[in-house]
């Protein structure tokens, strides 16, 4: 199956989803579609040890394009709103509680920017590792709008509420430095080591939980 | 004996009673359809909460809790209306900032935590000494202690009953910032009118619904929940621009 947003493939055990858009890989409409097939169809078939997450170029994503989004939303309100919300967000919101619940370790290799939608994707991941010099933050309350795939619930479950309120009322940014010292992300590294680390890293984990022996 | 509170641009700020040592003479310290309306006034964009003088708060009055004591009827009645202020501050839906100089204990600390930020002087001062009297804290503080600096570190200062200061509170996640006493207020005005400045309130109580939902909901309905909160801004924000 090929993409045109997402650069899916597996190597040694590990499955690299690379969003595929550069410059700023922003998550555009056929991106969701993407990730929910691949969610849906691929990765339940293929025999993961991990995942890898990260975007070609220099950044992450710079998330969203919230135009697109709310135009989207504008034209597929279902009959039956507020009770029922777009089909389309609910397939957005299971394909991140699919990875969330993933049962291998997942990994967010993030650099340059990380905003919004794409943060909630990395919020996703059970580990975060950051480039120097990464950028994160949900600008959605500069829109008029707030996170909708999680973000909210999410960091506050990480961060806790105090944090959570200040940076998703605000909107600012924040650098992967403070992020490290609230515990949001586990690891900084020199920006062109980021991937190559991060794959060392998944396999070392996912080594270890899979075949014991290993450690020995 | 009153509270107080007043309004500065788009911020409320509720003063805790100040007379007799900071002390709350009662433990529904203030009137609760008085707060209520207070907190309900939709032009608000957020709220700070801070002592009288020179202290956040000292907690019970003794004497009066040991009078109180007497007529459990009136115990349990005054408990939960306490109880009441306490909930109602914890789920507003615009951020409650708790400006914490001097004292903070007891039920002052149950008010602080029930604040969804705290801000203290390097001055500043936590306990949870209700175990030196006999008691334990009764306006939640067990609950939301554990909650915010994990159960083991709630169960240390609450069975020790012992003084934290402004630095071991921020290693232990008790307070969010410390700042010099005398920037305390400004410190606070400044930071949550820079968080909510340009922030249309509708955004303000979506997100901070959704975040509350994070604590009150399982996971999934949470997320849920966070999505319809998301399309309603969306749906509102597309009307607005027809």
């Amino acid at each position: 199956m090929m993409f045109r947003t997402i650069d899916w493939k597996i190597a040694d055990d590990t499955g690299h989803l690379v969003l595929n858009q550069p410059p700023a890989n922003i998550m555009t409409r056929l991106f969701f579609d993407e990730l929910g097939h691949l969610t849906k169809h691929v990765i339940p078939d293929s025999q993961l040890k991990a995942l890898i997450i990260y975007g070609n170029g220099r950044h992450f994503s710079a998330g969203a394009d919230h135009y697109e989004l709310t135009e989207h939303i504008r034209e597929n309100l279902p009959g039956n709103y507020p009770e029922e919300i777009p089909s389309f967000l609910k397939e957005n919101l299971q394909s991140f509680l699919y990875l969330d619940q993933l049962s291998v370790p997942t990994f967010a290799a993030i650099r340059g920017t990380c905003f919004g939608s794409a943060l909630e994707l990395a919020l996703s991941c059970k580990y975060r590792i950051c480039g120097e010099g990464t950028v994160l933050g949900f600008p959605e309350s500069s829109f008029g709008l707030m996170p909708g795939c999680g973000g909210s619930v999410r960091l506050a479950g990480i961060v806790g509420k105090a944090r959570a309120i200040e940076l998703i009322v605000s909107g600012r940014n924040f650098s992967a430095e403070e992020a490290y010292h609230w515990g949001l992300i586990h690891k900084i590294l020199p920006r062109k080591v980021v991937i190559e680390e991060t794959i060392i890293l998944a396999r070392e984990i996912s080594n270890r939980r899979v075949n014991p022996s290993v450690v020995e | 004996m009153a509270s107080h509170f007043i309004q500065e641009g788009a911020l409320g700020i509720l003063t805790l009673p100040g007379t007799g040592g900071n002390y709350l003479e009662q433990p529904d310290f203030t009137d609760v359809d008085w707060l209520r309306e207070r907190f309900s006034n939709t032009g608000l964009k957020g709220i700070i909460i801070r002592g009288s003088g020179r202290h956040f708060s000292a907690g019970a009055n003794l004497d009066k809790l040991k009078k109180l004591a007497g007529d459990e009827t009136l115990l349990f009645h005054r408990m939960t209306a306490g109880k009441k202020l306490i909930q109602m501050i914890a789920a507003a839906e615009i951020p409650v900032v708790a400006g914490i100089s001097g004292v903070c204990f007891g039920g002052g600390l149950e008010i602080a935590l029930a604040c969804h930020i705290r801000v203290c002087s390097e001055k500043a001062l936590f306990a949870a000494p209700e175990a030196n009297y006999g008691i334990m804290p009764g306006l939640g503080g067990t609950v939301t202690l554990s909650r915010l600096i994990g159960p083991g570190k709630a169960a240390e200062m609450i069975l020790s009953g012992d003084i934290v200061n402004a630095e071991k509170a921020l290693a232990l996640g008790l307070t969010d910032y410390v700042v010099p006493d005398r920037d305390l207020h400004s410190f606070t005005l400044d930071y949550l009118n820079k968080m909510t400045a340009d922030r249309d309130t509708a955004v303000i109580r979506s997100i901070m619904k959704s975040i509350h939902h994070s604590q009150t909901m399982d996971f999934e309905s949470a997320l849920e929940e966070e999505t319809k909160l998301f399309c309603a801004l969306a749906v509102s924000h597309l009307k607005n621009k027809e």
